[in-house]
Order: C-alpha cells, then structure tokens, then sequence
C-alpha cells in the first residue's frame, strides 16, 4: 500500500502516519501503541528531565520492537543532556520544536540518527532541506499547543514546491478525508497530533480525552499572542485567566510558556490545566485505539 | 509597629528624589526581585487642595510616580555602578485604577522587576493597596542611561555647533567652503578657510595639468599648516578625470567631494587612498544611491545654490531643508546642507534638522582671500535681486548666474557664442550641446573680463554688500550659529 511511499521507507514504517510529540501528554504507552500500529510513535520531551527521558525511552523499547522517534523542544536549556541520553539509547528519529535546531543536527547525523524538524513555513523547510534534514515537518496553525500563523492547506503545497525531501503535513490531519487531503497537497505523510490523545493508549486522565470529545470547534482558542508564541488549546479557567491578563496589555514575560508544555497530564480537575489541542478536537467524537484510527485513516488507500 | 529596611533618609541616598517630589516614605522589604515600600499621605499635602477641590483624594498619576520610584529602588540594587546612571521613564502601560486614595492613607507599594533588558530597560509590574486593598496596578518601563553618555550627547548636540567628522579626522567647524570652478577656490581661499579650522575645497575643473593641482594642494597645506581639511571638489564628468583625481590624492587631501554624477572609479580610486568621498545629491533617492555607492558624506544641494543646479528639466526646484528631512531619514552617513546657507542662523536651522555641517560658497567670493580677480568679486557686490538669473547651461543643466553681457547673449541665444570647433577641447566630451563655451567664459569671468564671462552665484548673493576676511567671515558665522544653538539648548533643558 505504502511500500514506495519515501516517508515509509526513510523510517522503516507501514504507514505514512507520525504521532506528533506532545510533552506531558504523548509517553511509552502512546508511542509504542501507534508505533505498533504501523505508525510512528513519538515520546514528546517537552521541560521534561534527563532521567524522565532515559525511563520513557526504555520502556517504549520494552513495549514495540518498531522505530520509534522522540521530539525535542529546542527552548528547553536542557536540550545538550537530552541528546546524549537519545544517542545513548540510539533512538532512530528526532523531531524538533520550538526553535532553531542546526547546532544539534551534527550530533544526530555522526550518531546515524534521523532528524525532522517541525517548521511553520515554506521558508524553513527550504532551509532545513538545505542543511542536512531527513525529512521536514510542515506544521500550519490549526494544530494545537504553540502555533505558527500559516495554515496546512496553504503551506504544504508551497512547501511543496521547493522542499525535495520527504514532506509531512501537520494542523488539522486526524480522519481519512484529512489525510488523502494532505497527500493530495503533496505531502509524503501526515503528523497527527489531537486525534492521538483521545485513544485508549494515551496516558492522560479520561476527563482531557473528555474535554477533546465534547470540544466544539468553538472551545477550541488561542491565547497569548503577545508572547509572540501563540498556543490553541481547549476553553477553560486557564484560557480565561490569560485572558483577563491579555486585558490588561501585559509584558511577554508575564507568560511563562513552561507553564504549557508540563509534565504529564494525569490530574483529574482538567479546568486549571491547559488542555493544548488542535481546531480538529470540534470533530473527534469517540476515544478508540490507536490501531483503529490507523486503519480508518488509511482505508481509502487499501 | 513593624521595622523598616529603610527610612526616608536612606530612600534618598538610593534615588536622587527629594520633597516635595519624594513619594516613598520607607521601605519595608526588598526580596529578590520583589518590593515593598510605604507612603503616608496627610490631609495637608498640596496635592489634596487642588486634586479635586471638592472631593480630595490622591492623583493616579502620583500614585504611578510613588510605585516607579519604588521600582527604582529595586532597580538600583540590581544594576552595577548605579551612581553613574540615570533611571529614565520608558513606558507607561496599562495603569488601572481601582479604587480613590483617600487623605491619611497610608499607601503601600509592590513592586516586581519582570525582566531587565540588556541592562537598558527594565520591565515592571507594581500596585498600591490601602489596607490590603487594591487601588492601583501598573505596568512600566524604565531605561538605564549611562550619564557620561547622556551629557555627551546633550553638549554635543544642543549647545554649539559640533564638529565634523570627514573620514577619520575631526574638522573643529563643520563648514565647507564650496569648490567653486573654474580656478575661483584655489589654494589661497582653500588655505585660509582650512587654516581657521574648517574645510576648504579646490575646486578641480576645468584644470587640464595634473601639475597645477599638485601645485594648488601643496600651497593650500602650506597655508593651511595643519588646521581644518583640504579637500578637492572634481565633476564626474570632466576630462583626464582620473589622472586629476589620482594626482590630488597623491598629494594626501583629506576629501573628495564628487559633483555632477558620481561614478564606481571615484570611489575605487579614493578607497586605494583610505580618503572619504562626499557626493552631492538633491534627492534622498539620489543621496540613498550615493551611500551605497560607497560614499561617507553626502551634500544636500537645494534650489538656492550657485552654479549647476542638480535639477534637470521636469525635475521640480525643492529647497535644502526639505530634501534633508527626507535624507536623514534615509541615510546613514553624515548630510552636509548646501545651497542658499547664508547666515551663522541658516548653519543652526540645518544642524537642527540634522544636518552634520553645512556647505557654503558663494559667501566666501566675498573674501579678501578667493582667488578671483577683483572684478568677479565686486559683481557680487554690486548684485541685484533682479540680476540673479537661471540660464541653461551647455553641459545640460540649468544654473544661477549675475547677469553680464555675456548672458545677455545667452539669454539671446546669440549665434556668436556658439562653439568655435576648432579652439574646443572637448573637455567634457559629448553631454556639451556647444551653444556656448562655459569654460571658456567662466575662466573669461574669474580673471576679470566681465564682458565675455559667466558669473556663477548662489540665489542670496544680492545680499552681499562687503568683502570680509576668511577668518571674519567663518568667526562671525559660527558665533551666530553658537549664540542660537546655546539659546535654545538652555530653553531645552
């Protein structure tokens, strides 16, 4: 089915599909589920520490004898640390995040180890192709957590265009339609980000699975663009306290970003945390297994 | 009651505030980036009587003035060397105000630094409560100001007229005479001009002997000896243009000042020498150019100037000062105002605008010194308004002339002008339509013959009614110029 599918064959993968790295929420249990689904499972490391890291990586390879991949924030000042744990462990792919990652891309390649970064235009694809990446992850503005301003329908054929490597559309992706639309534009293959966290895998408590099940496309927002690092994210105490402070013309520093990308979601209250997710969350009506969602996603190309 | 950290007494030897301007009265706690400070108002203070007068309470202005002031304490604390800085008002935003401050409250301040920047700004939020109410929430920004840099740039730019910068020599008066050709600035005006600490220009064309303007350069240096900058104006366009221009910077001058064009080789050449070229432009798109041409300087002529006027046909007549403004927004490099600057005030009003000095010719005609005959000289003199006429000039632009006999027959389109084929010498090549020979007259004019010569002058001319010396004329200018700018440094701080 996807046997000259170049994103399959560069990741040693079934399927065309990459589970997004979501700190505090994608784990072991997540992405050794779509990993062995025939996906790509990705543990998001997010703030998270060394030691955090080196356990999740263990047991993810316990879980699935398939790839499996780690995703990198690049704003986290821990990121030299992080790395030596996922060479140690020969982790074979990382994605990056949330900031430049050409200094780290040496270490990775001497280590044999692919690198994808995510980016939000044309512009940074181009420029990752041209230094060494893999493959690229063209991430547009309906995803969730923090955000570019492009949109996937937009930047993935314009990526498209000038991008020769295996192309990967993120934003929005999460059924069937979404991703024959996504290859449609031209993409080798689909990051999924929401869809993923209201399965039976995923390690989250059932009321943030809840809240994307009952999410219209309306609950979902974004908040804090005057940090200049936008975040969508479902409505609730949390969006309205930024909102109230949005009011008041704060200072960028006054939002503390780590505050968005924590350690794992396990609470039971979910109205004081932020539940990052992507506009797709108004369409996702049922929690199912991570091999289900594969499969449906995939049905059209049987 | 509680003890303080600091008392009033101590609060002023932190911050440079003191009544009736002080609005913190003691600090409780400084813990990291946090504050807390007091201030206690009394049914007394001035502001009450008139704030408002039938319902007192505390101004929202001064209870943002007390919490800043109480930011600045902290701020003191957190930078290095803070005698030597001054901590200026930044930004004010989003100050709310929840409750009035009544007579007898007792004030108490937050205050928390966010961020500094680059120990330039600094970011706060603070608020006011009254018995734990709150009244007012801020937030503020205040920049770092190092004071040597700050009185530096005050004296500099405000009190008198600053020095010019030409490459990397500091002229001590920051005018130019203009070079004036052809063979009316040589080395006796130039010298003299340099000699008073300013810049004085020979002017290059019409010169065919690279002899001559070795020659020229070495006696104005002589004169000069060692004050102000000799520098050489040459157009872009004149003949043997390369070996004129090699042979002056050769002779080590401090400035080419590049008219009528300016061209790649000028710059080329002048870099091989480490020498700044000046263009002159009447455009900012024109002066843009220029600077990324390689220029160091660009000399802003306007409407007024003498001589070509860098306004071909179609193009509209536009005044110095309202090309600056737009050049100095456009420009990196120092502007230097010419045409029309004819008064120490006009020197002010340029430097005002941005201007780093001024260009001046048509004053220092005027001069014992200018090494025109004598005749040239009175023509300014004698100039009426109604003498001062714009002709087209043969080279393709228009220019500002005294009327002579001559121009009559310009003005005429009298055939006998025309260019003699045999005598031309082609010394600007094809762009000369040949209606007339303007070397020929102007040489004709600078020795004395008025009847066949061509007198440039700049449109302020006619109000020239004596000949000074060099060093009158530049004292008298830079004096006017000094009495204004220091008038009005004084009214400014």
């Amino acid at each position: 089915m996807f046997e000259n599918n170049r994103l399959t064959k560069l990741l040693n993968i079934k399927y065309p599909i990459i589970q997004g790295g979501m700190a505090g929420v994608s784990d072991s249990s997540l992405a050794s589920a779509v990993s062995n689904a025939g996906g790509l499972g990705v543990i998001g490391s997010g703030f998270a520490s060394t030691s955090w890291l080196e356990e999740e990586i263990l047991k993810t390879k316990e879980l699935t004898d398939k790839p499996f991949g780690v995703n990198l924030l690049m704003q986290n000042p821990n990121v030299p640390e992080l790395l030596k744990v996922i060479i140690k462990h020969k982790v074979p792919v990382v994605f990056t995040g949330g900031g430049n990652p050409l200094p780290i891309m040496p270490y990775l390649k001497q280590a044999k180890i692919k690198v994808i970064p995510v980016v939000p235009s044309s512009r940074l694809a181009q420029k990752m192709s041209q230094n060494g990446a893999d493959a690229v992850v063209v991430e547009g503005g309906e995803g969730g957590g923090h955000i570019g301003e492009g949109s996937t329908f937009c930047l993935v054929p314009q990526a498209r265009k000038i991008v020769d490597i295996p192309l990967i559309a993120a934003g929005g992706i999460f059924d069937s339609a979404t991703f024959r639309a996504a290859m449609t534009l031209g993409a080798d293959g689909v990051q999924v980000g929401t869809r993923f966290i209201a399965t039976t895998e995923c390690g989250v408590h059932e009321n943030y699975k809840k809240a994307i099940v009952n999410a219209t496309d309306e609950d979902v927002v974004v908040v804090a663009r005057f940090t200049g690092h936008p975040i969508r994210l479902i409505k609730n105490k949390v969006v309205e306290t930024v909102r109230k402070m949005e009011s008041k013309n704060p200072f960028p520093e006054e939002l503390n970003s780590e505050r968005f990308a924590g350690g794992k979601i396990t609470q039971e209250n979910v109205d004081n945390i932020p539940l990052l997710c992507g506009i797709c969350a108004g369409a996702i009506n049922d929690i199912k297994s991570c091999q289900e969602i594969i499969e449906d996603m995939v049905k059209d190309y049987e | 009651m509680k003890v303080m950290l600091l008392n009033k007494e101590q609060v002023k030897e932190i911050i440079p505030y003191d009544d009736p301007f002080l609005w913190v009265d003691e600090v409780e706690n400084i813990n990291g980036d946090f504050i807390t400070a007091y201030k206690n108002t009394n049914e007394s203070d001035s502001y009450f009587k008139g704030h408002f007068v039938d319902f007192p309470i505390m101004p929202g202005v001064l209870v943002v003035e007390g919490i800043a002031q109480t930011g600045t304490i902290l701020l003191r604390q957190r930078i290095k060397d803070h005698k030597t800085k001054h901590l200026l008002a930044y930004q004010v935003r989003s100050a709310l105000f929840y409750e009035p401050i009544f007579p007898g409250d007792r004030i108490k301040y937050k205050v928390r630094i966010l961020k500094i920047y680059d120990d330039r700004i600094a970011n706060f939020i603070g608020e006011a409560y009254v018995n734990d109410n709150r009244k007012c929430e801020v937030r503020f920004s205040v920049a770092i100001v190092d004071k040597e840099e700050l009185n530096q740039k005050k004296q500099s730019i405000l009190s008198k007229l600053p020095p010019l910068k030409i490459g990397n020599k500091i002229v001590p008066i920051p005018i130019i005479q203009g070079g004036m050709a052809v063979r009316v600035s040589l080395h006796n005006l130039a010298g003299n001009v340099a000699k008073e600490g300013a810049v004085g220009i020979i002017a290059l064309s019409g010169m065919m002997d690279t002899n001559e303007v070795k020659e020229e350069i070495r006696k104005a240096k002589k004169i000069a000896n060692g004050n102000g900058a000799i520098g050489i104006n040459i157009m872009g366009v004149a003949g043997r243009f390369k070996d004129l221009l090699r042979a002056a910077l050769e002779e080590k001058i401090d400035l080419v000042i590049q008219g009528a064009g300016f061209r790649k080789d000028t710059f080329e050449l002048a870099e091989e020498f480490n020498v700044p070229v000046f263009a002159i432009a009447s455009s900012a798109k024109v002066a843009k150019k220029a600077e990324e041409a390689g220029a160091k300087g660009v000399i802003i002529e306007g409407k007024d100037a003498g001589g070509h006027l860098g306004f071909p046909h179609g193009h509209e007549f536009r005044s110095t000062i309202d090309i600056l403004k737009e050049v100095v927004e456009e420009v990196r490099i120092p502007t230097i105002a010419a045409g029309g600057v004819f008064t120490g005030e006009d020197i002010a009003q340029m430097i005002k605008v941005g201007a780093k000095g001024v260009q001046m010719a048509t004053r220092f005609v005027a001069t014992e010194e200018c090494d025109a005959h004598d005749n040239f000289k009175n023509a300014y003199i004698n100039a009426k308004k109604e003498d001062i006429v714009i002709i087209p000039s043969p080279v393709g632009l228009p220019g500002r002339v005294i009327k002579t006999p001559f121009i009559e027959k310009v003005i005429k389109k009298d055939p006998s002008i025309r260019v003699n084929p045999i005598k031309c010498k082609g010394c600007i090549g094809p762009i000369c339509d040949k209606s007339y020979c303007i070397l020929e007259a102007l040489e004709n004019a600078r020795k004395g013959d008025l009847e066949n010569g061509l007198v440039f002058a700049g449109a302020n001319v006619w109000r020239i009614n004596k000949i000074l010396k060099v060093k009158e004329l530049i004292s008298e200018l830079v004096k006017e110029a000094n009495n204004i700018l220091s008038k009005e440094a004084k009214s400014y701080v």
